[in-house]
């Protein structure tokens, strides 16, 4: 068996529940036969890759889903032995920056050259009678490549992109990943179709974890049989989550493997690392001293050791801390203080991306914010 | 008489060589490098008698009985060598450093107590009353690990002996002549890295590692001390592994084989720039722990024993120096006694008594004749090496010793005064001078600096946290965004100067500010951020395999889509594990399992403290090896209940993952474990 989140995630655009115009749009796409490069961006747990996957099914038929995992070895100009994954079916292939560190662009050029001078025929087809049909009516000469995580190419691999999305055209259509497209460089979103992804309504969640439950007969029992009660618990597993639908349906099953019953009154079970950061935002407002300092310094370094990226941290720290201070009642000028911690968050968000180490700046930020609220009680020493 | 311990000794060596040395590589020939070896010392110190002698010897011995007679009746050698003589006739002008080698333990200017750490570990080995085989020295370099071990190792042996004569055992030793073939350490063998050696039979790589295995067969019982002073290439991987395993055969060879007592000198320094920081690497740092790797820091107490050496103190220094100052003092006349004190005072303070030596014996023989002038000592020697500590101890606390700290300074601004009528720059602001040779000494290691600042300033004790401790964090985040200019020599310079000088001045706010009353003096401690990195490193190559394994396991059921790394940090890395500890996921086991999973990488409990001292690694558990298999299981239950069995599930038993777990950490790379290499004597 596997996850829910992976078990119940669609097969084809007919599955797919919600953002019917999206699904209207690649049923074009795919009739059509052929598409132009795409760029998929949207927040996390919002349903991108999935789609991507129906894309190519409905492409490809099942052809598409005899995936293989190679692992690449790939030597460095430096002389140094790089080896990374490579997930592949006969018509694409996935891969994945990040695994590549520094030296993303020569291996993507590398990739991407092998497969664009190499004309592709389909013998999977050939063999699979009842894809043949579909495969050899649309001629599909060309491979899909999908890049994943494509926020992480690097400046040198995005700009090597976009002279292969030219030169070999023919037999290449790439699927740019990303969570933003803010550190994607203007050339390559020119030559791409920009595909929004957001994430799904209340509604639709509600709709997606009605559907996994109807599967699941034993978890099904164990959620409120009252329509009313049950999308109140649903509606507190989405706020939870925050509208990341991964992540609520891992709530989800949690919640019914941990629990005989669920109920909107069950305590949700938030990831661990929500949790210390809330805890480190609600430590430094109660408690402004310098012990507490060395503690948060060891709460953070743990933080970044867990490889929780550290503008992440800020973020959540700092909604955290407005949340926090906003109910904190000894404080005269709310949106005075609150508008210096939010000014903080920013000058110290941007150090984060211009520095190398994140402590710095995180310490930083802390130690502005407990003067800040140190001066907003006490006056200014 | 002679002849007989010939003889005996023939047969000895021969019996050992047919008997135990089978291997055809290792033959008599490899013997005679070591007496090679033997005679490599005698040069190094060429005093009269010794050099005649080492000339006499210096056509190749063809033979056993040539090696043999080498350790019978030398040459006759001065027992005592003049040491007021300058000039030894024979055109030969030793330097202070090597002709005031101290002679006895008592002319050693080291702390008593080290010293009798020291004599005690050796005498043990060599009576054999512990189970340690091998004493490190470590220390920087210039505080005389060398001298001490050749010297007490020396003492030590000849006070056995002398023991030995009177009760009347081992007759035949007794007979040979304390001052035996090489000089001054008759009974200490020196390992000397001949890396020019043109040798056919020894590559560089495995020299070390035979030269131990030719100890092991020349010293039978204790009647030699192995001293090695300089350690092979081990910057070379190959010459580092063999080092290491040579250490580890001699560690664990058959305790029924007397082995000879081996003192292995380590000269740590760190060489840690930017380029290599945060990483507890041999690159970065020559410590003892990065030469010997985690495996055989394992085994210390059990095999072998470190006495950590400290720069020479300052009365030590001053002692020896003066010394040296009272024997010379024919050639001294002509400088005024206050002058000499005087450089000694400055002198003594570098804990480097190699270099000190070395810069008065410049100034009082080539230099003062010269210039007669007493300041120039100033420009030379070596500059007061700042370990990060001291460098941080400046920014924080500020110097204790201004005058000290002003004359580094005009060392490095190169402000030499010649010319008298020039006004001397004046010890105006102390802030100013220290903050500029603090900046000087580590523009190359910046970061670590800052990240040590960051670590330390709290122990400052502000009373609250007020705008001054929030400017002084705010200065390092500030000067870690202009780290990026780094390749920019000019700007990491300013870079340097600026941090350390901000840091500086907020730091003189905050202890005015501070709490002094509480204060408590906290040991400085060690920037966790290496120990950080280390830890995120492994926990990246986890998150690595947790995708590999979760991208196996779907693609065989046809479910797969990519998850992020981010995802399965942040959402999968925690669920999945809350899913399967769940009570229900153990009843469909079967209760197979008593353990927890641990969220990916570990719980946030295990908060990384910081270190006074420097911990080689983290230590790993093991629990995550059987974590691995029974997620598989778990998965894999399910996929035969749904009979979804697929073909490559066999191979999915075996989790090929667990099997390469080790592979990923770069500490591993030693398999010491490999049993057939323990050589059996």
């Amino acid at each position: 068996m596997s996850l829910w989140a992976d078990k119940y995630c669609p097969r084809t655009l007919d599955d797919l529940t919600y953002h019917e115009e999206i699904s209207k749009k690649l049923k074009k796409l795919s009739s059509s036969g052929d598409f132009p490069h795409l760029l998929v961006y949207g927040p996390s747990g919002a349903g991108k890759k999935t789609r991507v996957m129906v894309l190519l099914r409905e492409l490809y038929g099942s052809g598409a889903e005899k995936l293989k995992v190679d692992v690449k070895t790939f030597q460095t100009p430096s002389g140094r032995k790089l080896e990374f994954n490579v997930i592949s079916s006969p018509y694409h292939l996935e891969i994945t920056p990040s695994d590549m560190g520094n030296n993303d662009r020569i291996v993507i050029q590398d990739l991407l050259k092998d497969v664009g001078q190499t004309e592709s025929i389909d013998f999977a087809g050939l063999l699979h009678n009842d894809d043949k049909k579909i495969v050899s009516n649309n001629k599909k000469k060309f491979k899909v490549v999908v890049i994943n995580e494509a926020e992480l190419l690097s400046r040198d691999a995005q700009a090597a992109l976009r002279r292969t999305m030219e030169k070999f055209s023919a037999n290449i259509r790439l699927i740019l990943v990303c969570n933003s497209t803010s550190s994607i460089i203007d050339p390559i979103k020119s030559r791409t179709l920009a595909v929004r992804v957001g994430l799904a309504t209340f509604k639709e969640t509600s709709d997606v974890f009605q559907n996994i439950l109807k599967h699941e007969h034993m978890a099904d029992s164990s959620f409120p049989e009252d329509e009313v009660e049950r999308q109140a618990s649903f509606q507190k597993v989405y706020e939870s989550a925050e509208g990341n639908l991964r992540m609520g349906i891992m709530m989800l099953e949690a919640l019914y493997m941990n629990n005989e019953h669920v109920t909107c009154s069950t305590a949700m079970i938030r990831p661990d690392w929500q949790l210390v950061i809330d805890e480190l935002a609600r430590g430094i407002i109660k408690d402004r001293s310098v012990g507490k300092l060395q503690h948060t310094r060891s709460v953070l370094y743990e933080l970044l050791a867990h490889a929780i990226p550290a503008n992440l941290i800020l973020k959540r720290l700092t909604l955290q801390l407005w949340h926090d201070l906003g109910e904190f009642a000894a404080l005269k000028n709310k949106d005075e203080t609150l508008t210096k911690v939010v000014d903080a968050a920013s000058t110290f968000d941007e150090r984060l991306s211009l520095g190398s180490k994140d402590i710095f700046h995180l310490e930083g930020f802390i130690t502005r914010v407990m003067v800040i609220v140190e001066e907003e009680l006490n006056g200014r020493t | 008489m002679e002849n007989e311990i010939q003889k005996k000794r023939r047969r000895v060596v021969k019996e050992l060589v047919s008997a135990h040395y089978s291997s055809p590589d290792v033959s008599i020939e490899s013997i005679e490098t070591i007496t090679d070896d033997n005679q490599s010392l005698g040069e190094i110190r060429p005093t009269g008698e010794q050099r005649r002698y080492s000339g006499k010897s210096a056509t190749r011995t063809k033979s056993i009985d040539d090696i043999i007679g080498k350790f019978s009746i030398p040459p006759n050698l001065p027992d005592v060598i003049d040491l007021t003589n300058d000039d030894d006739g024979r055109g030969c002008v030793s330097l202070w450093s090597e002709k005031y080698t101290p002679r006895s333990s008592s002319d050693l200017c080291i702390n008593k107590q080290k010293i009798e750490q020291v004599q005690s570990q050796i005498e043990q080995m060599v009576n054999e009353e512990t189970h340690n085989r091998i004493v490190f020295l470590s220390g920087s370099s210039g505080c005389g690990k060398s001298t001490a071990a050749k010297i007490l190792a020396e003492e030590a042996l000849s006070k056995k002996k002398e023991t030995a004569k009177k009760v009347g055992l081992f007759d035949d030793i007794s007979i040979i002549p304390e001052r035996d073939d090489s000089g001054r350490y008759p009974n200490v063998i020196e390992y000397t890295n001949r890396t020019t050696s043109t040798s056919r039979l020894t590559s560089s790589v495995t020299q070390f590692s035979e030269f131990l295995d030719e100890c092991k067969l020349l010293t039978m019982g204790n009647e030699k001390c192995i001293v090695v002073d300089e350690l092979p290439n081990v910057y070379h991987e190959g010459t580092l592994m063999n080092f290491r395993k040579a250490i580890l055969r001699w560690i664990e060879l058959d305790s029924s084989v007397g082995l000879p007592p081996l003192i292995i000198c380590v000269t740590e320094f760190d060489a840690d720039d930017d380029n290599h920081w945060g990483l507890f690497t041999l690159d970065a740092t020559f410590k003892l722990e990065t030469v010997l790797g985690r495996n055989l820091m394992k085994l210390e107490g059990k095999g072998w024993n470190r006495v950590k050496f400290n720069p020479v103190a300052k009365r030590y220094m001053k002692q020896a120096l003066r010394r040296v100052v009272r024997t010379e003092h024919n050639s001294l006349e002509a400088i005024p006694k206050r002058l000499i004190t005087d450089e000694i005072d400055q002198l003594s303070s570098t804990g480097d008594i190699r270099n000190s030596l070395i810069t008065l014996e410049y100034w009082c023989r080539f230099l003062y004749p010269v210039t007669h002038d007493a300041s120039s000592l100033s420009v030379l020697g070596k500059e007061n090496g700042l370990n990060i500590f001291h460098s941080i101890g400046k920014i924080i606390y500020g110097t204790q010793h201004p005058q000290e700290e002003f004359n580094n300074y005009l060392k490095t601004a190169n402000v030499v005064q010649f010319d008298k009528s020039q006004s001397p720059p004046t010890l105006r602001d102390i802030n100013t001078i220290s903050v500029d040779n603090v900046s000087q000494d580590s523009a190359s290691s910046v970061g670590k600096l800052n990240l040590n600042v960051l670590e330390n300033y709290l122990v400052l004790n502000p009373s609250k946290i007020d705008f001054n401790v929030a400017d002084l964090v705010d200065i390092l985040s500030q000067a870690d965004t202009l780290f990026r200019f780094k390749n920019d020599r000019r700007a990491l310079t300013m870079l340097t100067y600026y941090s350390c000088f901000g840091a500086r001045l907020k730091c003189v706010r905050l202890k005015s500010n501070g709490d002094s009353s509480g204060a408590t003096h906290h040991r400085s401690r060690y920037s966790r951020d290496s120990k950080v990195g280390y830890k995120k490193r492994k926990i990246v190559d986890l998150v690595k395999d947790f995708e590999l394994r979760r991208c196996n396991r779907l693609v065989s059921l046809g479910q797969y889509s990519h998850l992020s790394n981010q995802d399965a940090i942040l959402i999968d890395g925690y669920y999945q594990n809350e899913i399967l500890n769940s009570s229900k996921a153990r009843n469909k086991l079967g209760n197979q399992y008593t353990g927890t999973f641990k969220r990916l990488g570990g719980d946030f409990k295990n908060i990384i403290l910081p270190d006074t001292e420097f911990q080689p690694d983290i230590v790993e558990d093991d629990s995550t090896k059987s974590a691995t298999s029974l997620e598989a299981k778990y998965f894999n239950v399910y996929n035969e209940d749904e009979s979804m069995v697929e073909d490559d599930d066999k191979e999915f038993d075996e989790d090929p993952i667990v099997d390469s777990e080790d592979v990923t950490s770069q500490y591993s790379e030693d398999s010491f474990s490999d049993d057939s290499l323990v050589m059996k004597l």
